[in-house]
Formats: structure tokens, sequence, C-alpha cells
């Protein structure tokens, strides 16, 4: 079963070291990162590549909107939902 | 590979106009002519008689609504069949199309429609056709008429009424459609392009390509980009063969949508600039590649912003065990100004590289080969040999052809070349020489290729976007905090991503660091609600930085080797 904290920590690393390109960026969980011109939509992708390879979870492209990953807050939540309809 | 035989270029070579060049072919009307496919919806399939229709229908509703032929027709709409239906509709009536960049959720409405507007007044477009929500927000606010597109879908006639071909008929010389570009409000270089351009265009790039019978287009590239439109949609409609379109937005959120055209919908032909090709390796998920073959891809081409070899060797090594090979990566070097394309590799022939010496490139502008493995050595990509029918010429500052190997600046003349930006003639007088025109790009010849290794203009290519740092810089300027004056922005080419990204560079007094964090979301957050763009590196920094030149002009050259060294020193 899959950690929400846990979760988060993972996304919020990943989301600064590789997308903000900033390991030391202050963010936020309910900061707006694509309507905020933190990541752009390419990342959105990126996030389905890491979360697949991570955390073994395959969000399908449906649930890749920018609605569903504008805050990590937000990407958790898509994470777990994608997680249990996998199972 | 492909044993059917090439297309009919009749059509292409002997028509006035592109609508004649469509009702020329000789393709059966119930073949197909486009498949639209996207996430989570299923696939559209259009027939060439089926499109024909609804083009007329189209063209129909356009006069319905009170448009004339003549008239330049701005279209913003995000459903790209709307939107190439309305682009072929409006050409039916002899109406002049221009497409336009939609906003999305991160743009500003106002500033949008505050570019909108400033766009309709700079090329006098009588109309501006949109979705029914910009259209209720743009109504009285611009200076010309506003239609929303559900009142074209009311004005269409039945599919069933017999729509009679409407009477008008154009030139060869007769403006087709405007090319609009970025650019600063008030200085949009739009490109005014002709019947004339794009046949001879068209019948030079598809020889080039070599298109056969049985091929079939990918394309995801927006049809307000002249890739978009002309290859990946123009071009198969004209030479009768098939076209699977995706919207951009969809393709760059699901990049393995490019790969179900592919495996289930039969592409042949792809071209995307290089960060696509990053992106692809970088962002498609293993399971997306499980049973796929991309071994009946002719050619995945390489266009409009600078080809890394980087890129292609990633591209390669990711996608070589399901087919790819070094005979089906091309490559090509185009400008809107030529209507698409300059020059373009032959299909089937392997990727060349050029391995030379980086010092004497930097210093002597000179491509002297060197060993790939030599450790000062720079892989330029070749782009092919010029298109049938384009000249190419390596010139120095003042002008003078420059031999082979040399680098300078790279003049076209070409029988689809255009003639000046539309109504901003003075934009482009300095740039022709005669019959030549500069294009701005850096490059050299050697056997007879053409190389690109940078160019004169002072742009960012992020994404295949032109962008200009002086937009940005004013943005960052209106910060409250920022000094005045005191902001650089600079490209910073990114193998990883394989394209330019942007780094800004802006000085404040406070030495706060939770201020120099907040500023730094402003100017991300400013950059993204006015351009739609993502700023990669923000360095808010209170001691001064920024290199100015002696006339006190911000240097973005010597502030970019600044920053680069820094990071270096970094790590």
């Amino acid at each position: 079963m899959l950690d929400s904290a846990e979760l988060k920590n993972q996304l919020r690393t990943f989301i600064c070291r590789e997308l903000i390109r900033n390991p030391n960026y202050p963010l936020r969980d309910d900061e707006p990162l694509v309507t905020g011109g933190l990541i752009d939509s390419f990342a959105i992708a990126q996030i389905g590549v890491f979360v697949e390879k991570a955390f073994k979870v395959y969000v399908p492209d449906t649930e890749l909107t920018v609605d569903n990953m504008d805050s990590v807050e937000k990407m958790a939540a898509c994470v777990l939902a994608s997680a249990q309809k996998g199972r | 590979m492909t044993t059917s035989p090439p297309i009919d270029y009749e059509p292409l070579d002997r028509s006035a106009t592109l609508i004649e060049a469509f009702e020329r072919s000789r393709i059966d009307p119930a073949s197909l002519a486009i498949t639209y496919i996207e996430t989570g919806c299923d696939p559209v399939r259009t027939t060439r008689s089926e499109f024909a229709i609804t083009a007329r229908r189209y063209a129909a509703a356009m006069r319905a609504v009170g448009i004339h032929p003549g008239d330049l027709v701005l279209v913003a709409h995000e459903d790209t069949m709307s939107l190439f239906y309305s682009f072929w509709g409006l050409l039916l009536m002899g109406a002049v199309p221009s497409i336009y960049t939609i906003p999305n959720e991160r743009l500003f409405p106002e500033i949008y429609m505050a570019n909108v507007a400033a766009l309709i007044k700079d090329i006098d477009a009588r109309a501006l056709v949109t979705s029914d929500a910009l259209a209720e927000q743009f109504a009285n606010r611009i200076p010309c008429p506003v239609t929303g597109f559900s009142r074209v879908l009311e004005a269409l006639p039945e599919a069933r009424a017999a729509v009679p071909a409407p009477d008008h008929r154009a030139q060869p010389d007769d403006l087709a459609y405007v090319q609009t570009s970025s650019g600063t409000t008030g200085n949009q270089r739009c490109v005014p392009t002709t019947h004339r351009m794009v046949l001879v265009q068209l019948a030079a790039l598809a020889r080039r390509m070599d298109v056969r019978q049985d091929d079939v287009v990918a394309n995801w590239m927006p049809l307000y980009h002249d890739g978009g439109l002309i290859l990946g949609a123009v071009m198969p409609l004209l030479c009768g063969v098939p076209v699977v379109m995706m919207s951009p937005l969809d393709w760059v959120r699901h990049p393995a949508i490019l790969f179900h055209a592919i495996g289930q919908y039969g592409a042949t032909f792809c071209n995307m600039p290089n960060f696509a090709f990053n992106h692809l390796v970088r962002r498609v998920r293993e399971r997306d590649l499980e049973g796929l073959s991309l071994a009946g891809v002719r050619a995945f081409v390489n266009g409009s912003e600078r080809v890394y070899h980087t890129s292609f060797e990633g591209f390669l090594e990711r996608f070589g065990p399901l087919g790819v090979t070094r005979d089906r990566l091309g490559v090509a070097y185009g400008l809107a100004e030529n209507t698409l394309m300059a020059a373009h590799t032959r299909t089937g022939d392997p990727l060349v590289y050029d391995a030379v010496d980086r010092r004497r490139l930097e210093l002597e502008q000179v491509a002297a080969p060197v060993d790939p493995a030599h450790s000062d050595a720079v892989i330029n990509v070749s782009c092919g040999p010029p298109l049938e029918g384009v000249a190419i010429e390596i010139r120095d500052d003042d002008d003078r052809p420059l031999p082979e190997r040399r680098v300078g600046q790279v003049a076209i003349r070409s029988g689809s070349l255009f003639t000046g930006y539309h109504r901003r003639p003075d934009l482009s007088a300095d740039l022709f020489r005669g019959e030549w025109f500069l294009t701005g790009d850096m490059g050299y010849l050697a056997d007879g290729q053409l190389y690109i290794v940078g160019r004169l203009k002072d742009l960012i290519i992020n994404g295949g976007k032109n962008i200009y740092p002086a937009d940005l810089e004013e943005i960052v300027s209106t910060i409250p905090g920022v000094r005045p004056g005191r902001v650089a922005v600079f490209g910073v080419p990114d193998e990883a991503e394989g394209t330019e990204l942007i780094a800004v560079v802006a000085e404040i007094d406070s030495e706060d660091p939770e201020v120099k964090a907040e500023v730094g979301r402003q100017i991300r957050r400013a950059i993204t609600q006015q351009m739609s763009l993502t700023v990669s590196f923000v360095d808010v920094l209170s001691e001064r930085w920024i290199i100015k030149t002696s006339s006190g002009k911000t240097s973005r050259v010597a502030n970019r080797r600044k920053w680069l060294e820094g990071r270096a020193a970094q790590g």
C-alpha cells in the first residue's frame, strides 16, 4: 500500500530537482505547478514516467491532465486513485 | 520498406491554386483523407469526398456569417478538425485565412486578448472566427467583427443538400494564407503566402521526401505553425495520402499517442522539432511500447529548431529495438519566409554527421574536420542538400559568398520565397539582396550539404517556438522590487531536453532569501501568464551581476557565458 505522505515527499523531491531544477525550492503541497508557471505540460508526461518507475503505478493518459497534476497534493491523490484501480 | 509507386505529381506541378490541386487529384474520393485521434476518444475517419463536401459547407457558412472574398480572416480555435475545415472553407470562398494560436489555462486572458487585438490591427484582419467563449469576451473589444464558432456551425448547409462549389477563382499569385509568427506586439513578422509559393514548395518537398502512394503522415504539430499546417495537413491532402492528426496539447501530455498513430494507423512519415525526439525518449512509458513496432516508419524528420546529434542518438538507443534505424531519420532546415523548407535530406539516406574543431569554429568561423572522438569535436548534423529550385549561399558580413566549410550567414533564392512581411515591408527590406534573402541563420556548406551552427538574430528557440528575449526582459522589469534595467534573459542549450531553455537573472535590493524566493515566483508566474512559457532557471540576486555593454545595453552573450561558467563552477 502506498503511503500518502511518503508519496508526496518523493513527488516533491522529484519535482524540485528534475522539473524546477532547484533542489532547495520551498515547494508547498498546494502550490499551483502548471498554472503557477513552475512546470509545463511536458512535465505532466514526465510525472507519468516517474510514477511508473518509482511506484509501479500506471496513471492512464486520460488522468494525466492539468487539473489532476497542478499541485503535489492533487498529483498524490491521482496516483493513489490509479493505484487503487490498478489492483 | 515500401515498394508502392510514387504519388501523382501532376496536380502539384500543373495547378494554379491549392483548391485546383485538390480537385485535379485522381485519387479515389472514397479513400481515407484524415484520421483524427485523441486520448480517451474514438478516432474520427474522413474520406476525401467527405472532406470536400464538409469544406464546401464551411465555405457557404463563412459567406453566411458575413465574410467576403478577399477578406483576411483570423481563425483561433482549439479543435484541430474545425480549424482545418475553416481554413479550407475560407480558401474555397476566396477569403484569406490566418491561423493564430489559442489561449491555454496558463495564459492570462487579458494578455491574449490584447495580443489578438494588436495582431488584427497589424495584419488588417476583417474578421475573427473563434470559440464561443472567446468570441463573447472579444465582442466590441477588437477592431473587427467576431464570430463564435457555433454561429458557423448553425450556418452550415444541410449535409445532404448539394452545395455548389463557390464560383471564386483565385490566381497563382493571390494570397492563399498569412502565416502568423511570434514577435513583439506591433512587430509581428507575418508571411503572406501565395498559392504559387505553396505549390512550388510542395512539388519540391514531396519529391525530396519521395512520397509514395501507400505512405501515411502523422502530425501533432499545431496548425498555426507552418510545419503543422503545410506538412501535417495541406501536403497529405494534395499528395493524396492520408494523415493521422492529433492535437498538440494532447501529444505534449501523452506523447505515446504518436506511436498509436504509427502502430494502429500505419503512419510512415513524421516531421517534428528536435525537442520532440527528446520528449519521446524521456517521457513515453514502457507500458506504451509493449508490442509496438516502428519498423514501418520511413522517416522521422527533425526540423524547426537546432538539431542535436545527441537527440538522434538517444532516439536510436531507446527505439532502435523497435525498428528505428539511421536511414529512417531525416533532417530539414526551413523558414516560413520560404513557405516551409529550404533544405531536406533524402528519405532512405543515412544521417550524416560532420565532426569539426570547436576552437576553429568559434575563433576562425571555419568548419575544420576532426576525429569525432577528439575532445574538442563539435558534431553537426547535415540538413541535406537544398531543395530543387532553392539556391543556398553562405555569405560573409560584407555579403560576399564564402567557399565550402566557411561559416557565414545562410542566404537563399527560391521559387517559394516571400517578397516581404505582410504590411511590414520595412521589417524585411534590409534582408533582401536582389533575389537573395538573408535568413539570419549561420551555417556552412560541405559536399553539397547544409549545416546550421547558430544564428545572428537575438532569438531563443524553445520547443520550436521563437522567443525574443527583450519581450521577457520587459515583463520581468515590471515586477516590484526588480531593479530597473537590471534583468537579463537568454537561452541555454540543453541536451537533455534537446532545445534551448529560458534563463532569467534579475537583481533586487533585498538580501532576504524569502523575498528573493517570492520575486522568483513572481517572475515565473508573470512570464507564464503573459507569454505561456516556462522559465527553467531563475536567479534573483542582490549583488550586481548583470553585464552591460559600453552603450548600457544588456549583453545577452556575455551574461549567458558568465552564467554558464558559474553553473560549471558549481558542478
